[in-house]
């Protein structure tokens, strides 16, 4: 977690950095735009529940809800345009745990920039995300009938994170007091690793065993169209303000596949498995609004 | 009036620097203590985890042991030296929470169990079980929820610090089940300084229900 949080923060200040070089670089007429939005919204999450078969299948296990939003989102997003041509957005989002451990990077690149009401890029972005994997030891408390089937007592919760890279074209319009943008991406991404254990006891018997999950990165190819529609409400000199309103998913097959290795009685006694879970559609859409400052 | 700021801030500072090293200093040299006696409890580790039971009956597939080897003169805590610090000496907080460290003079070297009952019709009585059985630190040691092997729980104890007590204690666990209506187990330890400590467990009565 402290690293992930580290890792943001280094590419952050790299952003920042590269932002200032390219200020730097620029002919003095240009002016650059700095743009602040803040949104709130929600995150759905849709995943094939597939029964488990004779193994755990964590993908099965990702936090869902029946109805509403799985996660309440709060983001910051800051952008600047050092030039016509290129932009860099970078969007901290923070879920109910009011803690920034989403972010967003985002390149706009415009060969052509011109005055007409539409021009069209390119988008290059990256992100993490969290999202919040519970109750996988059900399948072994439905599953291991004759033990304790978790001796931890307390509910089983962790965040796992998806990270991953994207590009594709993207459409920009401006009309009066309307501007919007549409885009689509293909990329790669996928769950990082993490370890799990889960310690048994046979009832009214001596007999331990432990069961330890070490997943391994098992990135997919996704398809990401995303949209966003502002409209400007004041004008102050250069600066202005309006509000937004945003969506975009995210549609892929992914798997999490992962080495489990079983202790019987002592950490001696090991029979290590490697498990490839059968791929299910997995999708995520976020519909966020909020307001915009643009100077 | 700037003299006497200067006597403030002087005796300020000195506080300050007394403060600073205020941590305890604890005496980290060991008391040694020998390996000469034993104690067995029985366990009732049909639940989640293990916990002594004055009971003599036990599940056949839950029949347990701990083992308690100590020294006879009692090393089990050695009081903490009195606090000295006067004046400007090193501060010390008023109470240093110091476990005072043993060692002992001899480690175990090996365990042997012997079953006084046939276990199965397989293990007759008199037969050597320490290879059915497995081991539990039953202090903070124990890590995780499995169990070790007997050689595992010898080793631990070569040139170990004990910071609690002068007690070696672990559990011993049977890993199959005994098929006949009652147990009792002859256990001896092996230490390093060829001695040997031996004790009997009660008689156990299998309950099947």
């Amino acid at each position: 977690m402290t690293s992930i949080r580290c890792t943001f923060l280094a590419i952050s200040l790299f952003f920042l950095v590269s932002c200032e070089s390219l200020v730097i670089a620029q002919t003095p007429e240009k002016r650059e735009t700095f743009y602040f939005s803040i949104g709130f919204g929600g995150r759905y999450i849709n995943r094939d529940s597939l029964p488990d078969s004779g193994d755990l299948d964590f993908m099965n296990y990702l936090y869902r809800q029946d109805t509403g939003a799985e996660y309440g989102l709060l983001s910051l997003n800051f952008r600047m345009a050092p030039s016509e041509k290129f932009e860099f957005s970078a969007t901290a989002v923070l879920l109910s745990d009011l803690i920034p451990n989403q972010l967003n990077i985002d390149v706009r690149y415009k060969p052509v920039p011109n005055d007409k009401p539409m021009t069209w890029g390119m988008i290059g972005s990256f992100f993490v995300y969290p999202q919040y994997l519970e109750n996988y030891n059900s399948y072994h408390l439905i599953r291991d009938t004759g033990f304790i089937a978790d001796l931890d007592p307390n509910f089983r919760q962790i965040s796992i994170y998806d990270i991953g890279i994207a590009l594709g074209p993207t459409l920009n319009f401006s009309k009066g007091r309307f501007h919007g943008e549409i885009n689509l991406g293909v990329g790669i991404s996928g769950f990082l690793p993490f370890n799990e254990h889960i310690s048994q006891k046979k009832t009214d018997a001596n007999l331990r065993r432990e069961y330890h999950y070490e997943t391994h990165y098992s990135p997919a190819l996704f398809f990401r169209p995303g949209a966003e529609a502002g409209f400007r409400l004041i004008s102050f000199g250069k600066a202005s303000a309006g509000i937004t309103i945003s969506a975009g998913g995210m549609w892929s097959k992914r798997s999490i596949s992962y080495k489990r290795t079983t202790y019987t009685w002592t950490t001696e006694n090991a029979i290590t498995q490697e498990i490839k879970s059968e791929k299910q559609w997995y999708s995520k859409l976020e519909i966020e609004g909020g307001f915009y400052l643009a100077f | 009036m700037l003299f006497y700021k200067k006597v403030m801030l002087i005796m300020a500072l000195a506080g300050i620097i007394r403060l600073i090293p205020g941590c305890c200093d604890c005496d980290e040299s060991t008391v040694p203590f020998s390996f000469n006696k034993t104690d067995i409890v029985n366990l009732d580790n049909s639940g989640e985890w293990a916990v002594t039971t004055t009971t003599d009956t036990m599940k056949p597939g839950a029949v347990a042991f701990e083992v308690a080897l100590f020294d006879s003169l009692g090393y089990f805590y050695a009081p903490e030296p009195s606090l000295n610090s006067i004046g400007f000496g090193q501060a010390k907080a008023m109470s240093c929470d110091c476990s005072i460290p043993f060692s002992a003079n001899q480690y175990l070297t090996s365990i042997r169990i012997t079953s006084l009952y046939a276990l199965t019709p397989e293990i007759i009585a008199g037969s050597d079980v320490s290879g059915h059985f497995v081991a539990r630190p039953t202090n903070n040691s124990s890590t995780g929820s499995l169990y070790s092997s007997l050689e595992s729980i010898c080793k631990q104890t070569k040139g170990k610090t004990y910071y609690d007590s002068g007690v070696e204690s672990f559990g011993l666990f049977l890993r199959i089940p005994v098929e006949n209506i009652r147990a009792r187990f002859i256990i001896d330890i092996y230490l390093s300084d060829e001695t040997i400590l031996r004790d009997t467990t009660h008689m156990i009565t299998i309950h099947n229900k």
